[in-house]
């Protein structure tokens, strides 16, 4: 008895091995062109931070930590007093506000949208998601400069709103923080809508009837059934549309005029304008370790959610 | 018990895509009483409506016309959470992302009861339907009968006026079903609560029900106790979708105020007790039982007289299948126990002999 229950023990693990090994093999060429594409390049990034910039652009091979310190602090070039660099600081916030901001905002537009589409008769969603695919079809700039069109001074919205007569001045939307708000929801809010369309589409819409019948009210069914049962998708899109928004560079550039940077300028400016790719690199590692934070906090806290629920 | 009203449906009427060219009336003014701590069912083939007036009472859907009541007070127009009613659906509804206990404890939670309330409902459930060991598992983790009965406890858990149950036990294999069926009788009697059950299953509506209501069509044709309801089904499709049934078409040909003379073909004729409204030369048919006619005994006066085309052996019973010169051949069931199985061969000529008072009259 007990010899042949050990015997099938041993042959489950050899399959469990087995299927390791076999997945492992699969996996190879997609494992090997990710090590050479993110590591190769970052390792460049890493080295190149603990560099010396060199007087046109580009690297002396000495080693410094100067760059790292010039993240976050600044040295006066006369009286050689450091203080604390508070433009980097202010654009680093910037960059996490409206970043935070842009994913809330996609979640709060995007959330009622996926829904919409996901109540709609199976016929029609398809009808729907191609709709909300659409701005992908043309170049990010052109999206971006459509904008800038809508809601300059001159633009559509002011036109309207003069002839209208609800304002006599023109609101001065562009090259603030909310055109930037503005522009990222928009080019990123698909990004939200179609993975929590894809958890909703495979929700059981039987369990909301179930919960009413079971005295929930409309708001205690979103809160304890809808959002728990298709928490997969909210946090696969607030992942998707908070990361390339802290990394973006068009958007604000175009939208947020030279004034209002975010760190994806701030690096861009290093390697082209500021020549101090050192400093670029650095900025590049911050971003990337702030990316790395957020999701760590995000996921572990999603997790917690999910396994307290209803204790 | 006493006949109080729980839910009275009148003259309900449900019309879907009403006004396009889709429109379905599921339901076509419908009404029916369903008193106080009975087993109420809902039976009848698929697409009769049974779901349909299931979710008008839950709340789910709202009736097109007609109202319902609950003890007295009109609920057509509340939400579902409004109304002390629970459902038990049909492939459950449980929350798959909480546990056994959870799920039980989800409606109490809704109501706003003390957690200790919550929690010592919740174990007494847990107790009822005999899952005290499996509280904390996943829905995931246990099995389709195990699911049905935290289906059930979630269900009862905030102690409703009125239980509905959308054929909870069709996923069941047949063993499990019988077993549910047992359990479904005695958490009725535990409880005292008014069961409303739907199935497609006559033999399970005849065996748990206080009473029975047979759709179709939209339509309610009979509500009755189940031995009413087999033995004196009022509809030509009662007859026939509840048990097996011989047809007979038969002619009144003169009638007084106790019998009529009936004209059953081929120059045959029997005398039946009347009923009040029907004239003479009209059209009806009788409804016999299988087991309800005998093959003529030499004491016994022939109805009828046929060849016969087939016997069937099944066990428990023997079937006779005789040809009385009718479409379908008149069927006769003897009880292989009781000694009264004749040794016939195909082909011969047999008399059958039914006692008037379980020939039904139906009216067409
Ligand atoms: N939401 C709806 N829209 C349109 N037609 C519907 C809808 N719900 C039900 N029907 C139609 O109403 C009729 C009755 O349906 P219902 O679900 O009540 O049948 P049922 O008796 O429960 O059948 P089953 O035994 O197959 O479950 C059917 O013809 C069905 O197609
Ligand atoms: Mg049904």
């Amino acid at each position: 008895m007990s010899k042949t229950r050990t015997h099938q023990e041993s042959l489950e693990a050899q399959a469990q091995r087995k299927e390791v090994k076999r997945n492992l093999l699969l996996s190879t060429p997609a494992l090997i062109v990710l090590i050479c594409a993110a590591s190769g390049p970052l390792l460049i990034m890493v080295v190149f931070s603990f560099l010396t910039s060199g007087d046109y652009g580009g690297v002396k091979w000495e080693w410094s930590t100067q760059a790292w310190f010039q993240v976050a602090f600044y040295r006066d070039i006369f009286d050689d007093t450091v203080s604390i660099a508070d433009a980097h600081l202010s654009i680093l916030w910037r960059s996490v506000r409206l970043s935070f901001l842009t994913t809330l905002t996609a979640f709060v537009l995007g959330f009622p949208t996926a829904y919409f589409i996901a109540t709609r008769p199976p016929e029609t969603r398809n009808i729907w998601l191609f709709l909300v695919t659409i701005p992908f079809w043309t170049n990010l700039l052109i999206r971006t400069f459509a904008i800038l069109e809508i809601i300059r001074n001159q633009g559509v919205v002011n036109s309207f709103l003069l002839m209208l007569g609800v304002i006599d001045q023109p609101l001065d939307m562009l090259y603030t923080d909310i055109a930037i708000l503005l522009g990222m929801t928009y080019v990123y809010i698909p990004l939200m809508i179609l993975p929590i369309y894809a958890s909703m589409e495979r929700f059981d819409f039987k369990l909301v009837e179930a919960a009413y019948d079971l005295y929930a009210s409309r708001w205690k069914v979103m809160k304890r059934v809808i959002l728990p049962l298709v928490k997969p998708g909210v946090v696969a899109g607030s992942i998707l549309v908070f990361i390339p928004s802290l990394g973006a560079y068009v958007t604000p550039r175009v939208l947020g005029g030279g004034k209002n940077l975010m760190l994806g300028n701030l690096i861009e400016l290093q390697f082209g304008q500021g020549r101090n790719w050192p400093l670029g690199a650095a900025l590049s590692l911050t971003l990337l370790a702030i990316v790395m934070i957020a999701l760590i906090v995000y996921v572990r806290s999603a997790q917690k959610q999910g396994t307290t629920h209803g204790h | 018990m006493e006949n109080t009203v729980a839910i009275d449906v009148s003259n309900v009427s449900k019309i879907f895509a009403r006004g396009t060219a889709q429109e379905v009336k599921a339901l076509d003014d419908v009404s029916v009483a369903i008193f106080q701590n009975e087993f109420f069912t809902l039976l009848g083939p698929s697409g009769c409506g049974k779901t349909t007036l299931l979710r008008l009472i839950a709340g789910f859907e709202h009736p097109t016309f007609g109202s319902i009541q609950l003890d007295g007070a009109e609920i057509s127009s509340l939400a579902p959470y409004d109304r002390p009613v629970n459902t038990v659906f049909q492939n459950y509804a449980l929350f798959p992302h909480m546990t056994v206990a959870e799920n039980i404890g989800f409606g109490l939670e809704m109501q706003g009861r003390s957690k200790t309330e919550v929690e010592t409902t919740v174990s007494e459930m847990l107790g009822l339907v005999r899952m005290e060991t499996l509280r904390d598992r996943h829905i995931d983790q246990i099995s389709g009968g195990q699911q049905q009965r935290v289906a059930l406890a979630r269900a009862l858990a905030p102690r409703p006026k009125v239980l509905l149950l959308d054929e909870p036990l069709s996923a069941l294999d047949l063993k499990l079903r019988k077993e549910m069926q047992v359990e479904l009788k005695r958490l009725q009697h535990e409880t005292g609560i008014t069961f409303v059950f739907v199935t497609h299953d006559q033999e399970e509506a005849l065996t748990m029900s206080d009473r029975v209501a047979v759709m179709n069509n939209g339509k309610i044709l009979q509500v009755d106790h189940p031995h009413e309801i087999y033995n004196r089904p009022n509809d030509r499709f009662v007859a026939d979708f509840i048990g097996d049934t011989n047809f007979i078409r038969a002619r009144i040909i003169d009638k007084d105020s106790t019998r009529m003379h009936l004209d059953i073909g081929g120059e045959k004729s029997i005398q039946l007790p009347t009923p009040s409204d029907l004239s003479a030369n009209r059209e009806i048919t009788l409804a016999i039982r299988p087991e309800q006619a005998r093959i003529c005994g030499a004491e016994d006066t022939p109805i009828f007289e046929g060849k016969l085309a087939e016997t069937i052996y099944i066990g428990t019973d023997t079937h006779y299948q005789i040809d009385i010169g009718t479409d379908s051949p008149f069927v006769i069931r003897v009880q292989n126990a009781s000694g009264e199985v004749p040794p016939l061969t195909q082909g011969d000529r047999v008399a059958i002999s039914i006692d008037s008072a379980v020939i039904q009259v139906l009216r067409d």
